[in-house]
């Protein structure tokens, strides 16, 4: 595209270099053959024109090029002038620099250059006149200068007035018009690189975009993984059949599950807000002391807590619970959260119930046959209803040993009963153990002669008293003892060995019967279990001694084993603590 | 001197080894067969001493403690209960109505029984 700086740059480029060629052949003529001096200068303004050519050339400064090309021409119309000229015509192309100036300068910086122009030339004729400059001009030149500056203002004038109008409107709107069109360009330039830059940016951008929205669905998967877990969890214990419930630390409830609804016949919004366990839910009930104690364990003492609890429904109808609570605490130890499962136990206690019912009843109907049989037994036995002979008290005594053993019978599997439903209760007291020892094995004393067997006992010295359940613990020492004698040929040995170790009373019961075959003795003391060489020796038994030992050995404390070789013998053993005094309310269960 | 006994017991075999055993040890016996009968013997005669079994027809053993014991006429006559119930819970329950002891049947010869009587009453004179 060409714009109208650019015709005038070339313009001035052709002005330039016609003027400077024809500068140049004029002076070289007068260097030859005319003013020495002018053709000095004019060559001098060809060098100075042809270096402006080339700077305007390289640089394309089209403001300094003008600049430098008018004060070219100004220097050398003043030399000229002032030098009288190579003829006395030479003043009348003065209007050329006028037009020129005017050309190349526009409208006010061309008055301007112009005014300084004439200004510079009326000063210099001033001072040739006052005759205080010299020159070879005359006076007379003034005319031709004054005409020739008229004939250029004129035509300057003229060419402001008709053509210039247009032309400088023109001018201006070309220059205003390359203004904007370079403005434009810029502009565009500026855009495009903006365009660039910002398709740069939006490329990272989009990148960037990119990786935020992987970063997102990734965060978003882990986010569905985590909420699938979380409502699994949510689900799993929505839907549990035990009562879950979790409180803050004042027991107030703030979540409960429907099971809690179920059991207890509160709706979850009656909950809410309000303390689990109190009157005005499901609680209250119990004494005191056993909240007060369940509250001191897990808020103070900050345990988890695990009992057994009766509650009402909102019917009002009671029922049992086990309850689990734990605390939940922070990274500080303090409780936040306290987290309650409870299951209806009503059922089971129910079950139980009966079975005590049962067992009671079982007792009865049992014993009571078995005691009239004892005591018609005995009274026939004793000579009551008559003297009998040898063989038949041999008979009676015969029937006797029977109804024991039934009686034994029923008492164990009462005890049994009893233990597993948690009824026996342990009362402990101080007891003399070697008198307690002594007295239990003289009253089994007929059945060591029966089989004529011998019992050693060997008592430590100076035995201390010892705090256990004397009924329980006579129960153990029997059951060990009427296994030695029942399972020790006749005229075997037992022993009974007393002492202490450590902290505890150690007592061992030794025969050299059967013993237990090696791989039944993990199951001896299994309920109801008989080891495969007895059963065939011995048919009374049920099973239930040595089951019954262990179970009233360790609620006391204590411990139970025993060593055995196959028919060589078997010891049993087993420790008391010396030092415990077990509460007399404490239930074995 | 002979000593007066009440016998509450439904079972008749039995009934017969105490009526034996006590009336050869010289004591008067009056059985009842369950417990409104003991309380309406009661009214004619006047025990040293009364034998009380738990489980009865009509009026179970508990309740006959308990009525004995809230009667100012009767409070002061020892009870014994024997029962073949052989639960602590029964044991203490009886003793805190005011039993004077507690027998289980099956694990006492009748002989053991005339004899703990015997001693309670003589303790008494």
């Amino acid at each position: 595209m060409t714009t109208y700086k650019d015709t005038r740059i070339n313009l001035l480029k052709i002005f330039s270099g016609v003027g400077l060629f024809a500068l140049l052949i004029l002076g070289s003529v007068n260097l030859f053959y005319g003013s020495v001096l002018i053709g000095y200068v004019q060559l001098g303004a060809v060098i100075i024109g042809v270096t402006n050519l080339v700077f305007l050339l390289i640089t394309d400064n089209y403001t300094l090029a003008s600049y430098i090309f008018l004060a070219v021409m100004f220097v050398l119309f003043h030399f000229v002038l002032y030098i009288g000229g190579i003829s006395n015509s030479a003043p009348v192309w003065l209007f050329l620099f006028l037009i020129s100036s005017h050309y190349l300068l526009t409208k006010i910086k061309g008055i301007l250059v112009n005014g300084l122009f004439v200004f510079s030339i009326i000063v210099l004729y001033v001072l040739q006149y006052l005759g205080l400059l010299y020159s070879s001009q005359e006076l007379v030149m003034l005319r031709q200068l004054i005409l020739s500056l008229i004939v250029g203002s004129i035509f300057l004038g003229s060419l402001i007035v008709t053509s210039s109008n247009s032309l400088e409107e023109t001018f201006i709107k070309n220059t205003e018009l390359d203004e904007l069109k370079l403005k434009l360009k810029k502009e565009i330039e500026e855009r495009e690189a903006e365009d660039d830059a910002n398709k740069k940016r939006n490329a990272s951008f989009r990148s960037a975009l990119l990786n935020l929205l992987d970063d997102i669905k990734e965060e978003k998967n882990a986010a569905e993984k985590a909420l699938q877990e979380a409502t699994k969890f949510k689900l799993a214990v929505e839907y549990a059949n035990d009562q879950v419930t979790i409180t803050d630390p004042d027991g107030i409830i703030l979540y409960a599950n429907m099971a809690t609804e179920k059991i207890t016949g509160f709706k979850i919004g009656e909950m809410i807000g309000k303390k689990a366990g109190t009157k005005d839910l499901w609680g209250g009930l119990m004494p005191k002391i056993k909240y007060e104690d369940f509250w001191k364990t897990i808020k103070t003492e900050k345990k988890d807590y695990v009992g057994e609890f009766e509650n009402h429904k909102k019917s009002g109808e009671h029922y049992y619970s086990e309850i689990h609570v734990s605390p939940i605490l922070n990274s500080s130890g303090k409780v936040v959260y306290f987290v309650a499962i409870e299951r209806d136990i009503t059922k089971i206690i129910e079950l139980d119930r009966m079975k005590t019912d049962f067992i009671s009843l079982a007792s009865h109907q049992l014993r009571t046959p078995l005691s009239a049989m004892k005591w018609i037994l005995e009274i026939l036995g004793g000579g009551d209803l008559g003297t009998l002979n040898d063989k038949q008290k041999e008979a009676i005594e015969n029937v006797n040993l029977s109804n024991e053993r039934m009686i034994g019978l029923v008492n164990s599997l009462l005890n049994i009963s009893r233990i597993e439903s948690g009824k026996i209760v342990v009362e402990p007291e101080d007891v003399k153990v070697d008198e307690f020892v002594i007295s239990t094995i003289k009253s089994l004393d007929n059945r060591f002669k029966l089989k004529n067997q011998k019992i050693t006992t060997t008592c430590q010295e100076a035995l201390p008293t010892v705090n256990f359940d004397p009924k329980l613990i006579r129960e153990v020492l029997v059951n060990l003892l009427t296994n030695a004698i029942k399972y020790t040929p006749e005229g075997g040995k037992i022993e009974v060995m007393v002492t202490t170790e450590k902290n505890n009373l150690l007592v061992g019961i030794a025969d050299n019967g059967y013993g237990v075959p090696e791989n039944e003795k993990v199951r001896i003391f299994e309920r109801f279990y008989r080891a495969s060489n007895i059963i065939k020796r011995e048919t009374d038994g049920t099973g239930l001694g040595l089951y019954l030992c262990k179970t009233v050995v360790e609620s006391s404390g204590g411990k139970i084993w025993f060593e055995s070789t196959i028919d060589k013998g078997s010891t049993f053993w087993f420790t008391l603590p010396l030092s415990s005094a077990k509460s007399n309310t404490e239930v074995v269960s | 001197m002979t000593n007066k006994i009440l016998v509450v017991e439904d079972d008749n075999f039995l009934i017969n080894a105490y009526r034996l055993k006590f009336e050869n040890s010289n004591f008067e016996v009056r059985i009842a067969e369950d417990g409104e009968k003991a309380m309406e013997s009661l009214k004619n005669f006047t025990p040293d001493i009364i034998l009380l079994d738990l489980i009865m027809p009509v009026m179970d053993g508990f309740a006959v403690l308990s009525a004995l014991k809230a009667d100012p006429k009767y409070k002061l006559i020892p009870v014994i209960v024997t029962s073949n119930l052989s639960q602590n819970e029964d044991i203490a329950k009886a003793v805190d109505m005011g039993a004077d002891g507690y027998i289980i049947k099956s694990d006492t010869t009748i002989k053991a029984i005339v004899d703990k009587i015997l001693s309670l009453l003589n303790k008494q004179v």
